[in-house]
């Protein structure tokens, strides 16, 4: 820890160093380019001490475990689609691919005698299978992507935008199923509810919730597969230059199908912890979850550039845009007009990270 | 397929046809950061939810807008042959609801409860 903090410390007195034997005009690009690279937290940095001194609830215990517990309910389909942009692609099915795997979890996992089990046939099935189940129907439907992406070298924003369009379609047919008529999955069993949300520990009284530890227990796994593996190697060596990565012996069909199962392996679990989470399931659920995902990715430093980013940024950028949230829930800010807010920060970030790139060019 | 380029490290991903300078950058970076003050602010300034009342078929009632924490008091609903057994989150009325005691933490629609009166 303390050699940690030292190596930080050595690395902040070189770049003073370094930034004092600049000349005027360096030094005035130095401090613009910092201004402009940081403008996002800066934002956010002003919007926080704003919200918290006109709502002093804000920074509240509970409303900080309720800030990081919805940190980890959205980090693992953050850390999914992370690896679709160090592809310099994207992922817009992720959103539907949590409702689906959401949708198949809760339908496997109504408690039995339940009156409007969509299955009455059968029992409660397995926690661990159920688990499994979501996780392989991720995978494939992120197979699907991948192999569209690297076979055909089609561009990642159409061949997701089609498999949403297929995968929202088997939400709704899905729903449909059984006595079901389309209406919204509840009545879990408290198996279920109780491995997802019961309390992992208690801060002042306020329980954290158990999936806070599986989020980490994920972005733990995400940070040996993107950092110690010889995929993760090859998953930025492909995002920064494809051709070149190609030439070096890179096998690149295999490297960009994997990087899709494995966010849509992810999108699975974020469905099956979801599914609790919210306790209704409806085919609304996962709408609008990739967008969130790519603005947290974006902020978080994981660049459109490709072959760039760190689980680290990624776990900030969703903790950032779930403080923002949270703070202009406080507000009072309708969940209608926090769209328009969204969508302007995802034009912010992506201005942001494209001005990086050409100051760096 | 422009060989003649000498191929960079990085290919630029999703920028690599930008082709603009820093300066233009800094304007639009500037601009959109603008855009999305004036835009929070706004909101922030119109802020408030909405509780709409789902009375299924019973004497209708205005929705109203409330702030975050508010409590609501709304009137009492009337329904021929029926009577009111309060206010609930879910069509279903399965979770219920005391908007006089509970505070309002976002935009939803209560539904109202009834049961056959003899």
């Amino acid at each position: 820890m303390s050699a940690a903090t030292q190596n930080s410390k050595n690395r902040l007195s070189a770049s003073i160093e370094a930034f004092k034997a600049k000349s005027g005009a360096d030094k005035r690009r130095a401090i613009t380019d910092m201004l402009f690279n940081n403008a996002m937290y800066i934002i956010i940095l002003i919007a926080v001490i704003y919200i918290a001194i006109r709502v002093p609830e804000f920074i509240s215990t509970s409303s900080i475990v309720n800030i990081v517990s919805l940190t980890a309910a959205k980090l693992p389909i953050a850390l999914g689609i992370a690896g679709a942009i160090v592809l310099t692609g994207t992922d817009i099915s992720a959103g539907r691919c949590v409702g689906l795997t959401a949708c198949i979890a809760a339908s496997l996992l109504q408690m039995s005698g339940y009156a409007n089990k969509i299955f009455p046939n059968i029992g409660v099935t397995p926690l661990w299978l159920v688990l499994l189940a979501v996780i392989a129907v991720g995978a494939a439907i992120g197979f699907v992507n991948g192999f569209f992406v690297a076979k055909f070298k089609l561009h990642p924003f159409i061949v997701t935008l089609s498999t949403q369009l297929i995968v929202f379609g088997l939400v709704l047919m899905y729903l449909m199923m059984g006595g079901n008529n389309g209406q919204t999955l509840s009545g879990l069993d408290s198996s279920y509810t109780d491995l997802v949300r019961g309390t992992l520990f208690k801060v002042g009284g306020v329980s954290v919730p158990k999936y806070v530890l599986y989020s980490i227990i994920l972005t733990g796994i995400m940070w040996v597969i993107w950092n110690k593996t010889k995929f993760g190697k090859n998953m930025f060596a492909v995002g920064s230059n494809e051709e070149a990565a190609n030439v070096s012996g890179v096998n690149v069909f295999w490297t960009i199908v994997m990087v899709f199962v494995l966010a849509g392996a992810m999108y699975g679990i974020t469905g099956f912890i979801e599914g609790a989470r919210i306790a209704s399931c409806s085919a609304n659920t996962g709408l609008n979850y990739e967008s969130d995902a790519i603005a947290a990715c974006v902020i978080g430093g994981v660049s459109f550039v490709g072959g760039t980013g760190k689980i680290s940024g990624i776990v900030i950028g969703v903790f950032l845009l779930q403080i923002i949230f949270v703070g202009l829930n406080f507000l009072s800010v309708d969940a209608n007009m926090l769209y328009v807010i969204k969508g302007l920060i995802i034009l912010v970030a992506c201005a942001i990270d494209m001005r990086k790139y050409l100051a760096r060019k | 397929m422009d060989n003649n380029a000498v191929t960079p490290r990085r290919s630029g991903g999703l920028y690599a046809r930008v082709n603009m300078s820093v300066k233009s950058a800094n304007i639009m970076v500037i601009s959109l950061l603008t855009l999305l003050i004036i835009a929070s602010v706004f909101i922030v300034k119109h802020s408030g939810f909405t509780i709409k009342f789902d009375t299924d078929g019973g004497s209708h009632i205005e929705s109203v807008k409330a702030m975050y924490s508010d409590t609501l008091s709304p009137e009492t609903p009337v329904k021929e042959g029926f009577s009111f057994t309060g206010w609930y989150t879910d069509r279903d009325c399965t979770q219920r609801w005391e908007p006089e005691t509970e505070p309002i933490t976002g935009s939803m629609t209560l539904y109202a409860g009834w049961e056959k009166s003899e």
